[in-house]
């Protein structure tokens, strides 16, 4: 797949099997510990907005908090609506964990370093003749960027049939409103991500890194990150633009009718897809994983890496605790008159800049 | 690769089995989606990685999605048929014969067997080695706005036709009093 | 835009990096006012005489009916309160009162009052049927009746009382809890 031919020794092919399930591992416990404390500096940093503590009770400063929540999730009664399209109802929370968690497989945590060999054609190379090149991504695909576009796009599924087979109108209201909101903002996100695509040269995602190391894209591309930002919102079904899911008009939304690990799943998907979106911003705007600043040590990649993500992460928490939500009209405006001109305007600007580059 | 394949390729064969014989519709159309992932990883196993990403986010991700919205939100009726069992026998198999012998025809168009019973291909200039030398974005960049810049306008302008007429037909009417 | 979007986010921040107003509960508490109404008190007289004199007009005013009295005659020489009788059996259903205080108002010597506790929990429904014995205020020496109280009920909110000996709280054999026993030589209650 991708640049990376499979050799026909058995041994080469066992040891890229390996590597990918190890690699698959630690990304599926990474991530899920990272859901389940999500959730808890969500409700610790609204608390803090709001003058109070958070959890504070379970384990020191609320730590086991979220084992208490998983414990909670695992034991509630499955009620379940008459008249539902079983499969489907049961599908949907699976397929939206899966594509959250299939979309984080292309992305690059830290430089690839080569294992007994020398870099190819310079230091920001992938490719390592002579060596083993350690790629930190699951799968080292050529076009990342767009797999991951793919991927989110498998996601609409999941939230539409959600609330179409759980037979119940708030489900359904909230499951189109929520399809149509995410197509919509599929443009905007797409837009914003061609930019760097233009000024890197290539869709992999650890190409658009290493052509950030003399200055990272958000400066050179100020509207296209927050373009990117504002449409990871809207795709995460995040406030300001949660109104498929607003407490206050549907109740909950397309999963309504889920309860107990049912509804532990589509929570599970929503935060990983936050946490996804942050990363892909970080690794096509903020520079992956380099260090800020030049006297800063590079080598500490994963560091820096997290470190963004939980500070775009914070960002999206931050700016859920403080705007109102978007009337849903009012959001598919946006996301057509407002955010898909910008987009375009921006991709002139960009192919004009690097036409005359 | 073979046994990825082969996986690709009955799911492809099972999610075109249930598109034709799911009682429910949705679930044809579900079965359809895993048709077409399912090709995407065939495309993937041929190397054409962009062909692959473009197939679920336009095929899987935005048409059949739509299909799903109708499906979902219309319900359409109870499936047609002709009433006779013996002419859907016999139109499905003429059908069945027709395409086999097209897609085969197609399929075989300079193939050749070599050594060790290997089946080669004809490569012309677009070969997977070529493509992936260039850049399969450039590639399909280039041939898009230079051999076939003339299809891709006029396709363009078809889109805006369609755009321009759906929002023409959905717009709100004035209610005559 | 920009700005008004920005001003939010400063003022969230703002608050963010505010110390929270919340006071952790149980190890900070606040301050009860004096005429917080919160679980009764059976008053006492300075000599060690019970105010309660089983007149029963408390179970008569209580809007829920979640007090029980049984009353019974003063033995002259040594006498529970001052007066005729004084109240054997005193039972408060502390879930089902509302605190309103009628009982207090109705009292004719002031023996009930409702006083600041307001931590009534358990886990078991029976431990929060005050008994006389929980009500009551604490007296040096004091050495309480023996009364036939069904097992398990009160001790939950409880004030810790000094029993003396000679204090039992077994019931009848064979009593279930919630049944009220009659109490021998006592006259029958409400």
């Amino acid at each position: 797949m991708g640049g990376w031919r499979v050799s026909t020794a058995a041994t080469s092919v066992l040891l890229a099997v390996v590597v990918a399930v190890v690699k698959g591992v630690l990304i599926i416990f990474v991530l899920m510990t990272a859901f389940a404390y999500l959730t808890l500096a969500e409700r610790k940093v609204s608390a803090r907005i709001q003058l109070r503590y958070g959890p504070n009770r379970v384990g020191p400063f609320g730590f086991l908090q979220p084992a208490a929540d998983g414990v909670k999730l695992f034991t509630k009664e499955k009620v379940a609506p008459e008249g539902r399209d079983n499969f489907l109802y049961l599908l949907a929370p699976a397929l939206a964990a899966c594509a959250a968690l299939f979309a984080f497989s292309v992305i690059p945590i830290n430089q690839t370093i080569c294992i007994a060999g020398t870099h190819g054609a310079g230091p920001l190379s992938a490719s390592c003749p002579g060596g083993y090149p350690l790629h930190w991504d699951l799968a080292h695909l050529n076009i990342g960027l767009l797999f991951i576009l793919a991927i989110t796009s498998l996601g609409v599924y999941s939230i539409f049939l959600g609330g179409w087979a759980s037979n119940s109108k708030y489900p359904l209201l909230g499951a189109l409103r929520s399809s149509a909101q995410l197509i919509s903002y599929e443009m905007a996100v797409s837009f914003a991500l061609i930019g760097p695509v233009l000024l890197a040269g290539s869709l992999n995602l650890e190409t658009i890194v290493n052509q950030q190391h003399s200055l990272w894209f958000v400066f050179l591309q100020p509207m296209g990150f927050l373009l990117y930002f504002t449409g990871a919102l809207a795709e995460t079904n995040r406030l300001p633009f949660d109104l498929p899911e607003a407490e206050a008009e549907l109740v909950a939304g397309y999963h309504t009718e889920y309860s107990g690990m049912r509804f532990g799943l589509f929570f599970m998907a929503e935060y990983i897809n936050m946490v996804t979106v942050c990363s892909i911003a970080t690794v096509v705007f903020l520079g992956g994983w380099m260090a800020p600043f030049f006297f800063l040590p590079n080598w500490l990649g994963p560091i820096w890496f997290v470190a963004k993500v939980g500070l775009l992460l914070f960002v999206m928490m931050w700016v859920r605790w403080t705007f109102p939500r978007l009337r849903y009209d009012r959001l598919m405006q946006f996301g057509w008159k407002v955010l898909l001109p910008l987009g375009l305007a921006n991709l002139m600007l960009t192919s004009v800049f690097v036409a005359l580059r | 690769m073979s046994v990825v394949f082969g996986l690709a390729a009955v799911i492809a064969f099972l999610g075109a089995l249930g598109v034709v014989l799911s009682e429910r519709t949705i679930y044809s159309a579900m079965s359809l989606v895993l048709n077409m992932v399912a090709l995407a990883v065939l495309f993937l196993l041929l190397d054409a990685q962009f062909i692959a990403a473009v197939q679920i986010i336009v095929y899987a991700g935005a048409v059949m999605v739509l299909f799903v919205f109708i499906i979902a939100l219309l319900s359409p009726g109870a499936e047609e048929r002709l009433r006779s069992v013996e002419l859907r026998l016999l139109l499905g198999g003429v059908g069945a014969v027709a395409f086999t012998l097209l897609i085969g025809r197609l399929t075989l168009n300079g193939i050749t067997v070599g050594a060790h019973g290997r089946l080669h291909g004809a490569l012309g200039p677009f070969s997977p080695v070529a493509v992936n030398a260039h850049g399969q974005v450039q590639t399909l960049g280039d041939q898009l706005f230079t051999t076939y810049l003339l299809p891709f306008e006029v396709t363009s302008l078809l889109l805006l036709v369609a755009a321009v007429g759906a929002v023409y037909l959905s717009r709100r009417r004035r209610q005559l009093v | 835009m920009f700005r008004e979007l920005l001003g939010g986010l400063r003022t969230t921040m703002r608050e963010m990096v505010s110390p929270p107003i919340t006071i952790q509960y149980p190890e900070e508490q606040r301050p009860i006012p004096p005429r917080h109404r919160g679980r009764h008190i059976l008053h006492r007289y300075d000599n060690g005489l019970e105010k309660c004199i089983g007149c029963e007009l408390c179970a008569g005013a209580c809007p829920v009916g979640c007090i029980y009295v049984q009353a019974a005659e003063n033995d002259p020489e040594h006498p529970v309160s001052p007066g005729e009788r004084y109240a054997i059996r005193y039972e408060i259903n502390l879930m089902r009162c509302i605190y309103c205080g009628y009982c207090a108002e109705a009292c004719p010597t002031e023996a009930i009052t409702l006083g600041p506790r307001l931590d009534l929990v358990d886990y078991k429904r029976e431990r929060l049927v005050a008994t006389k014995d929980d009500l009551l205020e604490a007296w040096p020496g004091f050495q309480p009746l023996p009364v036939a109280v069904a097992p398990g009920l009160g001790q939950a909110a409880s004030q810790p009382s000094p029993r003396g000996a000679g204090s039992s709280h077994a019931g009848p054999a064979g009593s279930a809890p919630g049944l009220r026993p009659p109490i021998p030589g006592g006259r029958g209650g409400t």
